[in-house]
């Protein structure tokens, strides 16, 4: 599903460069649950961008379901973004003002899903992450675990092949915490790829395949 | 924010459309013949008036000459073509103060012998005064010339009486003016509004009249005053669509810092730079728009609220509320030629944001 090779990513002027991600080369197959750990700094959100292709590496290449994502033009990457890729975020980015079905339906009116089928689908997504009574609530209402919860409804929506999700639990309680953590074990048990960015080992244990970052280069890659 | 930014907007184009409005109407109310107010006169405008000729009016009595019905030949005489269709008058201007000149002659036959003037709907005389002393003539004369030794008569009404003085500049006014003129024939008075460049030798006409008799009304002041609202409203226009250019770009930027997390999250989800672009266009539409529509309601009320205000200043008759089409025109291709500049200024300053810089401002 993922093939990264000799990644580097780079950051500042000509006279002070930061090396973010340092010659990193993994493997991820398909309905793999990959977990991405490391302290904070050691490049896995920076890694996680650059899969997710909201950022360009510096040099080295992506695979994204055989496909090189370098050469692609910026409608491309987009078009994937929607069509393969469901992103998870620390702090959620949900709109606020809309409601729960409404924060769902941006990612569908994205892909360009009819009006009929979004309906649809925006209730199969509620169903699965079980916030199906929470439909026409405000955003700005939910608790932490619900908005969450939301995200991941997002993500989903599109039917994407592969789900990134950057420290989901960042910001959750325990409680809420393994409400996620087992949701997107469901989702990975339904066929989809999860790659799962996170600093905390006990999360991490749940992924079959844990690499692990430090400094921006991988010092290990455990399956 | 955002509302008080749409209601300044609101307000600019409200500005810009009534200033508009009054420009466009300003020449027409001007030339628009008074008789409904004023039985006895009427306001002329005179537009680039670089060459007029004056012009009494009286209406009188018939007559007629030509060489083999009561009349006289005419002689010592000067002729000046006026066939000028720019200045609006067709006919022949009789000047009778010099000896004539040949080839003015021969020039005056072959008009006559050419038809040209007889044939024109707008064909006529203008006589000099001296030449109506002489003869008695006035406006609405007809005369025959006998051309061909008389087998053929061309017909030709004089249309005005003109002062002559010592050779000043000529003026024309032009023919469906005078025609409104005459077809309302004041019998006491005759008011001339005109453009401040030719309004010395308009004095001078008007001086040279008042000795005939006509008593004559005009201001200075009420020209001045004309002169200086075309140039400040001009003004005024140029300086609202500038300040146009400067809030809506303000504006925009505005509504971009206020919604980068939504277009970087929307990103994100697959949302590419194109259609984030399409949005802030249809935004920006959409504020201009609505702001346009609300505007030119409200400029309604400005502009009849103006036209009675200089309706009693300058004794200018109100027309019907009604919009100009250069006016809607004008405005319409001028907002959204700031609005593309806007759109392109900002385009061309704002970088595509992501997520990746959301989440490093938070």
């Amino acid at each position: 599903m993922i093939i990264c090779q000799n990644l580097i990513k780079e950051f500042g002027t000509a006279d002070n460069i930061f090396r973010a991600v340092n010659d990193v080369s993994f493997r991820i197959e398909k309905g793999e649950f990959a977990a991405l750990i490391g302290a904070s700094g050691s490049g896995k959100s920076t890694l996680m961008n650059m899969i997710g292709l909201i950022d360009m590496p510096t040099k080295g290449s992506i695979l994204l379901d055989g496909e090189e994502t370098s050469p692609m033009s910026e409608k491309q990457r987009a078009a994937l973004r929607w069509g393969k890729i469901g992103y998870v975020f620390q702090s959620f980015y949900l709109e606020e003002a809309y409601t729960v079905s409404q924060n769902i339906e941006m990612a569908l009116l994205i892909s360009g899903t009819e009006a009929p089928e979004r309906k649809k689908r925006i209730d199969e997504c509620l169903e699965q992450v079980g916030l199906l009574h929470k439909k026409e609530a405000l955003a700005s209402s939910l608790s932490g675990g619900e908005k969450q919860r939301c995200c991941i409804a997002r993500a989903i929506a599109n039917r994407p092949k592969l789900l990134l999700a950057d420290e989901p639990c960042g910001n959750l309680d325990s409680e809420n915490t393994e409400k996620i953590m087992e949701l997107l074990t469901q989702l990975n048990r339904q066929g989809t790829t999860v790659l799962l960015i996170t600093h905390d080992l006990e999360d991490a244990k749940r992924a079959s395949h844990i690499i692990t970052l430090k400094d921006g280069s991988v010092i290990s890659d455990e399956k | 924010m955002f509302l008080f930014y749409w209601a300044i907007l609101f307000l600019l184009l409200t500005g810009t459309i009534a200033v508009l409005e009054m420009n466009q109407k300003i020449p027409d109310m001007l030339e628009q013949p008074l008789h409904d107010m004023y039985a006895d006169r009427i306001i002329i405008y005179l537009e680039d008036a670089g060459i007029m000729k004056e012009v009494l009016g009286d209406f009188s009595y018939q007559t007629e000459f030509c060489g083999n019905r009561n009349g006289f030949w005419l002689d010592n005489l000067s002729v000046f073509q006026g066939n000028d269709e720019f200045w609006g008058i067709q006919g022949l201007i009789l000047l009778n103060h010099s000896l004539p000149d040949s080839s003015q002659l021969s020039e005056f036959n072959k008009s006559i012998m050419d038809g040209e003037l007889c044939s024109s709907q707008k064909g006529g005389l203008w006589i000099s005064e001296v030449m109506q002393k002489q003869s008695g003539f006035s406006c609405g004369d007809t005369l025959a010339f006998c051309l061909n030794d008389g087998t053929e008569v061309c017909d030709l009404t004089i249309l005005g009486v003109f002062a002559e003085g010592d050779r000043a500049p000529h003026y024309y006014i032009s023919e469906d003016v005078y025609q409104a003129y005459a077809r309302f024939a004041p019998e006491d008075s005759l008011a001339i509004t005109i453009i401040p460049e030719v309004f010395r030798d308009i004095f001078q006409m008007v001086s040279v009249l008042r000795e005939q008799g006509l008593e004559f009304i005009y201001s200075e002041e009420a020209i001045n005053a004309l002169s200086m609202a075309f140039i400040l409203f001009s003004a005024i226009v140029a300086v609202l669509l500038i300040s146009l250019f400067s809030i809506l770009t303000h504006l925009l930027q505005f509504y971009y810092n206020k919604r980068r997390r939504f277009f970087a999250v929307n990103a994100a989800l697959g949302l590419d730079s194109r259609s984030t672009a399409k949005i802030l266009i249809l935004t920006a539409e959409c504020l201009v728009l609505s702001a346009l529509t609300a505007a030119f309601i409200a400029a309604l009320f400005y502009v009849n609220a103006i036209r009675q205000y200089t309706g009693d200043l300058f004794e200018i008759t109100a027309k019907n509320s009604f919009y100009s089409l250069s006016t809607i025109l004008i405005t319409l291709i001028t907002v959204q030629a700031d609005v593309a500049l806007v759109l392109y200024t900002f385009f061309r300053r704002n970088k595509r944001i992501n997520i990746i810089d959301v989440i490093r401002e938070n």
